[in-house]
């Protein structure tokens, strides 16, 4: 598709309001950018509330991007509320061998046909609880996140930190982003987990 | 102000579309900016709220009730020469509607950012062109930017020339594929949009000292010259869009046309769009390149005035073309359509075969596919079409 270099990444958010998975998108982008990539970011815009379902967008490339569409075929799932999975429909134009990262214990029910590349889970709202006082699991999710695909540095999610928090809430997102990469672990109930390129 | 230092003394900056066109409005140094919030558009009102806080923003931010006053006010700072900035969407356009006639008849060179939303009922948040569009006759002068970047640089563009013809003018993004999307964003230095944009001063402004009225009634002959005399203002903006453009591109290394055609050099099928939609088509087109289909895109910046003559020169080789638009007038069909095909059977250009569909209603996603799906559609059809092709039922 591409005249050469890496491809453009996609990847979507499905969370529900009030554990930020809009600013995960946002801060995401933003470390993206400082490791010298570009991105595009939005979310699906909606009845906001909380509780309600989230989603959000963001593409990554090497360089400029041009689609203004949502994510149809995302490379990459990032749930942060493991109920959403119930009924497949989040699955929805997964490509197969893509990237599934889950807040929480274990993954949930795959619908048929559903091929994961490479998956994992991390206790992201215990985190952000333990460092946050709330079940804001976004920044524990991009810690995990950079682990487990590469696609960022740990280092520049860190960085992207201040543009969204300052004092305490800085602090304990940090730390939050610290847990999440560290207690990220490997698609624990046995699905296929293999390298990607 | 955090980012990266580029060239030119820029400053590159991860931004949504709407805190894009704020930095836009803060570049311009307005010395009056009434404002009123509506959804999708209110982070634009909010950064320049935090910019006037923390004193970046020198002017006048004014809280109205209603957008109908945030544009008289607009009207009246402006006819006391003050450069003026506001930003609104939607319900918020349709209310202002009146007084965008009168802004327009009163030759007061406004910037305003519209937000393309859906108009009620029923209600929706996502992107429709028909809010802007529907305000055509209203002697605005209007952009549709592909891009948060774009609409930074056409905010700045927008002063120039509207300074220059005295008429106001309109920069549209569409909701949420750039109002609220965040991408990397060159902010162009103070130094560099000095020397792009001179300060504002009218010949004539409302002036204590030196007593003067103005809308007052008048006779036809009066109103019939006032109409022609922005008419022939609208005439002379064209040309002074292409060298703002072009001035704008030495100084940034950004240059911007009326229209831009993309691969459209020995295109058989060449797709339009406008807005967002366009940086979509171009995706497309490269994708239907590749696959041997030639293809092209002619963008469509500039809607008033229309560019005709550049269109019809633009699409003067094509096969077949494909006007895609995000609109529909109920009972006749897409907006941007008509006025292509008007513009082309005027300059006697009428036998290019123009074919005309509507996607994306209300916000609905256009993928690169889907706009492929419509150039293979068009390329497969023979003669025209009466009635606008539904490109989601394709």
């Amino acid at each position: 598709m591409r005249a050469g270099g890496e491809p453009m990444r996609e990847i979507r958010f499905h969370g529900r309001g009030g554990q930020g998975a809009a600013m995960a998108a946002e801060i995401l982008a933003a470390a993206l950018v400082r490791d010298g990539r570009f991105a595009a970011a939005f979310p699906m815009f909606g009845f906001e509330r909380r509780g309600a379902p989230v989603t959000a967008f963001l593409r990554l490339d090497a360089r400029p991007i041009r689609e203004r569409t949502q994510v149809y075929t995302p490379d990459c799932l990032i749930v942060l509320d493991r109920g959403l999975a119930r009924g497949g429909g989040i699955f929805e134009g997964f490509k197969p061998g893509g990237v599934l990262l889950v807040n929480g214990a274990a993954l949930p029910a795959l619908p048929p046909g559903v091929d994961v590349g490479l998956a994992a889970v991390v206790p992201a709202s215990a985190i952000a609880l333990e460092e946050l006082g709330r079940p804001a699991a976004n920044t524990a999710m991009l810690g995990a996140f950079a682990r487990l695909t590469g696609w960022v540095s740990r280092a520049a999610v860190l960085d992207a930190l201040p543009d969204y928090f300052d004092g305490d809430a800085l602090a304990g997102n940090r730390r939050a982003v610290e847990r999440g990469h560290d207690e990220m672990v490997p698609a624990p109930t046995g699905e296929v987990v293999r390298a990607i390129p | 102000m955090t980012g990266v230092e580029t060239v030119a003394g820029q400053r590159r900056m991860l931004l949504t579309g709407n805190h894009a066109v704020a930095y836009g409005a803060l570049r311009a140094k307005p010395q009056v900016i009434p404002v009123y919030p509506i959804t999708p558009q209110t982070p634009v009102l909010e950064k320049l709220l935090e910019f006037a806080q923390t004193g970046e923003l020198t002017g006048e931010m004014i809280t109205v009730e209603s957008e109908h006053s945030a544009m008289a006010a607009c009207i009246a700072a402006s006819l006391a020469g003050a450069r003026v900035f506001t930003a609104t969407s939607s319900q918020g356009i349709a209310l202002m509607h009146e007084m965008l006639h009168f802004a327009a008849g009163a030759r007061t060179p406004v910037v305003m950012v519209n937000v393309n939303r859906t108009l009620a009922l029923p209600w929706g948040f996502w992107a429709d062109q028909t809010d802007s569009l529907s305000q055509r006759d209203t002697g605005w002068m209007q952009f549709y930017c592909e891009s948060g970047q774009e609409a930074l640089d056409t905010v700045l563009q927008a002063y120039r020339v509207g300074e220059s013809v005295l008429l106001p003018a309109m920069v549209v993004i569409e909701a949420m594929y750039i109002s609220h999307t965040l991408e990397p964003v060159e902010v162009p230095g103070e130094e560099v949009v000095a020397r792009f944009l001179p300060p504002f001063e009218p010949e004539r402004r409302l002036d204590p000292a030196c007593p003067l009225s103005v809308g007052n009634t008048t006779t036809p002959a009066q109103w019939r010259a006032n109409r022609l005399a922005m008419h022939e203002a609208m005439g002379q903006a064209l040309g002074a869009v292409a060298a703002a453009g072009r001035l704008y591109g030495e100084l940034t290394g950004r240059g911007y046309g009326a229209t831009e055609s993309y691969r459209t050099e020995d295109a058989r099928v060449v797709l339009v769009a406008a807005g967002g939609m366009a940086g979509t088509a171009r995706e497309a087109v490269d994708r239907l390149r590749e696959a041997g289909v030639p293809a092209g895109l002619l963008r469509l910046r500039l809607f008033r005035p229309f560019p005709a003559a550049e269109i019809a020169t633009a699409l003067a080789g094509a096969g077949r073309v494909a006007v895609v638009d995000r609109n529909c007038s109920i009972g006749s069909g897409g907006i941007f359509c008509q006025e292509v095909r008007a513009a082309l059977s005027a300059l006697g250009q009428g036998g290019n075969p123009v074919l005309s569909y509507i996607a994306g209603l209300g916000g609905v996603n256009v993928s690169p596919e889907r706009m492929m799906q419509i150039a293979r559609d068009a390329l497969g059809r023979e003669g025209t079409n009466p009635e606008p092709i539904q490109a989601e039922g394709l």
